[in-house]
């Protein structure tokens, strides 16, 4: 028997499949070193997922579930936060960027760059509401294909470089964390759901604040 | 006659002398101190926005803007199609209200800008909640004419019925009635206030009058979190929400109350929340947190005095680094933290499991018990790039743990070098029984330490060898020998700024070097994994290296004080933002 044939009948013996002489097997580890730590370190993995307990249900199991749900619901709200931050980022932003990044054609008075011709007023306040709401729309594009040339660029690298480079053979130590780690998710979850006054108020001041800008409180619905 | 006459002089005198003390008084403030005597101090939240006009002026000439309109990604922006509409805001604007962006920017939204909202009562915060928008303009005559506009347009468009005069301690305002609700404001010189709930309105009005000449209760909590400069700031006053959470607490389950009551414990520790956008130099994002950190409990106090101190590994990690990051962490306080946040029938399950799956591999040494009070301080990682001349193209990491002697005296090294030797082993068990290929595991002396490491050529990348072993009392996994090698006193090690604690770097200018002299295996790389064409992966990285040149590096900082800490996100870009 070579080291190679140990393995392999080791990982046997783990899957509960092993068939090889009894014989043949003590007389390689008495030879090898390294299979003899191996062995030991097997005999050591043995004895610890003996002792591990079946698994149970978590500890609310249920409200898990119904974290799991309202999680899709924020999902949801988030996006429509998203959509609205785009839109208050229009209004603030989008004079300004028109202003760094100058290409005006909006007739002004020679001598005196504050003073604009203007025009009365024909047309209603629903245009301007509209025109916000596009430009915001158009600044919420511009900032996306920004970002993705960024961090989604950047994201899909690295990802591909750390893949590169590293395997996934070792479960033993995954389960063994998995309990500790399912605990610390359902804390956290209960703390979410602790904060949710705060975090409700939050999305709640953000609406009040969008629907006292004329501008966007006809469109706030459409969102 | 002139006893009435006398009188009407009188009262005509008192009433100029208030108008002129209240001007003189308002005139000491600043603008956004200004606005801040009209909003209580019992409010949620208080965003404010301040000196727009002064930022933008400083932005727009500044040599970053210079340079970003000449650059690729500057130059793809403005040909947008999406950019084009941005154009159309300005001639609705000049069509409705008779002002250009710039005016409006600067005239009337240039000074500051508050908004406050305060939630309702516990059991009706979303129902009794208030709101007031400040303004304070530069121009007050183009606000009042704005604001004509506005109603004049909403009333032609349909949308507001009329407006009426009402007045509340002699001061007039107005109520808005649209189809649905009705909005109030009043203007007050170059200040306009506004709410869609007449209460609020009032109560800005009342404080306003009553206001004493020194700082405005929120501005000092602004100040007092150091945020009082800032062009953004929102702050966050944790006191109204108290009721509701400890509503939320009775009503819960008894698993839920304990983690609940113990996030309250946390909860009534905070004094302010502040989140604030500076543009200066460099563009920071800054969260302070301001606690009574003696009313937390004693493991949480340990972990907040370790990990406000900077730690040892910046010496150690190159200032070139792509991404380096390191703090101070005192394990066992973390863990008797974060298992002070579970139920206590979870916490015993965890600890358990934790003790079962671990003891066999650790010697029958327990993990919580044994070893975890030797794990750190200093914990950290850091990614470098390959030199230029390598064949080996795969950035170099490390991962650094310092490792302390436990409570008796003994290091703990040797039964961490063993428990990651049988996991190793079970590694290349598994691995070998599954694949064709041969994943071996060997080690090397590099003088007196011993480095183990995973060698294959077909599973890893040219250069890539994992590794790990015990040096300088770090554990570090690493991702060859050759890194553990040259783990050391860096040549440049990363600087910081005085009363400043690095805990996350990352280098633009290594990237741009990486990215420009590695193009062609990432290129593949890419394509490969991505199933795109070489031209497509060549493309993506080249809308990377665009953006990447806009920046020298971020930062992630911790400003300690005591009482408080402030964590900054810097961004340093290529030329000064002003």
């Amino acid at each position: 028997m070579n080291c190679a044939d140990f393995q392999a009948g080791l990982q046997a013996s783990l899957d509960g499949t092993l068939s090889t002489d009894a014989g043949e097997w003590d007389r390689h580890l008495a030879s090898c070193q390294g299979c003899r730590e191996l062995s030991v370190a097997a005999g050591r993995l043995r004895n610890g997922l003996r002792r591990l307990e079946p698994p149970t249900p978590p500890l609310g199991l249920a409200n898990q579930i119904v974290s799991h749900a309202l999680a899709a619901r924020r999902t949801r709200l988030r996006r429509r936060v998203l959509a609205v931050t785009a839109l208050a980022a229009g209004l603030l932003v989008a004079a300004t960027l028109y202003v760094l990044l100058p290409q005006s054609n909006v007739p002004s008075v020679p001598g005196n760059d504050n003073v604009v011709q203007v025009p009365p007023v024909s047309q209603p306040i629903a245009s301007l509401r509209d025109s916000v709401a596009e430009a915001g729309s158009a600044l919420a594009e511009l900032t996306q294909r920004a970002a993705d040339d960024t961090f989604g660029q950047t994201r899909s690298l690295v990802s591909g470089t750390v893949k590169a480079a590293s395997f996934d053979e070792n479960r033993v130590l995954q389960d063994t964390l998995d309990p500790p780690a399912r605990s610390l998710r359902e804390a956290g979850q209960t703390v979410t759901m602790g904060l949710e006054p705060v975090t409700q108020s939050a999305r709640r001041a953000f609406d009040l604040f969008l629907r006292d800008l004329p501008p966007l409180s006809a469109n706030k619905t459409g969102l | 006659m002139s006893c009435r006459r006398s009188r009407w002089f009188l009262r005509a005198f008192v009433a100029a002398l208030s108008l002129g003390m209240i001007a003189a008084r308002a005139s000491a403030l600043s603008p956004r101190d200004e606005l801040l005597r009209f909003v209580p101090e019992d409010v949620g939240f208080c965003l404010v926005v301040q000196d727009l006009r002064g930022h933008f002026a400083a932005l727009q000439q500044s040599p970053f803007v210079q340079r970003f309109r000449q650059t690729p990604m500057g130059a793809a922006l403005q040909s947008d199609p999406a950019f084009a509409k941005l154009g159309e805001v300005e001639k609705i604007l000049q069509q409705t209200l008779g002002v250009d962006p710039t005016r409006l920017r600067d005239d009337l939204l240039g000074d500051a800008i508050v908004f406050a909202y305060r939630p309702g009562p516990a059991g009706k915060m979303n129902v009794e909640d208030q709101e007031l928008v400040l303004v304070r303009a530069r121009d007050a005559k183009l606000l009042v004419e704005v604001i004509e506009k506005i109603n004049q347009a909403q009333k032609q468009a349909g949308e507001l019925k009329n407006v009426q005069e009402r007045e509340y301690a002699g001061v007039r305002y107005y109520q808005r009635v649209e189809a649905q609700k009705s909005t109030f404001y009043f203007v007050r010189g170059p200040v306009v206030a506004f709410s869609s709930q007449e209460a609020m309105l009032r109560q800005a009005i009342g404080l306003e009058q009553k206001s004493a000449p020194e700082e405005p209760p929120v501005a000092r909590r602004l100040r007092q979190l150091g945020v009082e400069r800032r062009l953004v700031s929102l702050w966050v006053n944790p006191r109204p929400f108290d009721g509701e959470l400890e509503r939320k607490v009775k009503a819960a389950g008894a698993g839920e109350a304990a983690v609940l009551g113990h996030m309250l414990t946390w909860w009534k520790a905070l004094d302010g929340i502040a989140l604030s956008l500076a543009l200066e130099r460099d563009g920071e994002l800054s969260l302070a947190v301001r606690a009574r950190t003696e009313q937390l409990p004693p493991a949480a106090q340990r972990f907040l005095a370790e990990a406000a101190m900077s730690s040892e590994l910046w010496s150690r990690f190159p200032e070139d680094a792509l991404v380096a990051g390191a703090l101070r962490i005192d394990g066992a306080a973390l863990v008797a933290t974060v298992a002070e946040f579970l139920p206590p029938a979870a916490r015993a399950a965890a600890q358990e499991a934790l003790k079962r799956g671990l003891e066999a591999a650790l010697s029958g040494k327990d993990f919580t018990r044994d070893l975890l009070p030797a794990f750190g301080p200093d914990i950290g990682f850091c990614v470098t790039a390959p030199k230029a001349d390598e064949k080996a193209w795969m950035p170099r990491a490390v991962l650094a743990m310092r490792v302390q002697s436990d409570a008796e005296g003994h290091t703990v090294e040797p039964v961490l070098l063993s428990a990651l030797n049988s996991l190793a082993f079970l590694a290349v068990v598994g691995y070998n029984h599954s694949h064709p290929d041969v994943l071996a595991f060997r080690s090397e002396m590099q003088g007196k330490i011993e480095v183990k490491y995973f060698a294959n050529d077909k599973l890893f990348p040219v250069g890539v060898q994992p590794a790990f072993a015990a040096k300088e009392g770090y554990l570090l996994l690493a991702s060859s020998p050759e890194v553990i090698r040259r783990f050391g006193t860096a040549a440049s090690p990363t600087r910081a700024a005085d009363g400043e604690n690095p805990l996350l770097r990352v280098s633009a200018n290594a990237w741009r070097e990486f990215l420009k002299q590695r193009r062609e295996p990432l290129i593949a790389l890419t394509a490969e994994r991505d199933g795109a064409s070489k031209t497509e992966a060549s493309s993506r990285l080249d809308r990377l290296f665009a953006a990447l040149e806009l920046i020298d590096r971020i930062d992630l900082v911790l400003r300690p004080s005591p009482g408080q800490v402030v964590i900054t996100l810097r961004v340093q870009t290529v030329a000064p933002l002003r």
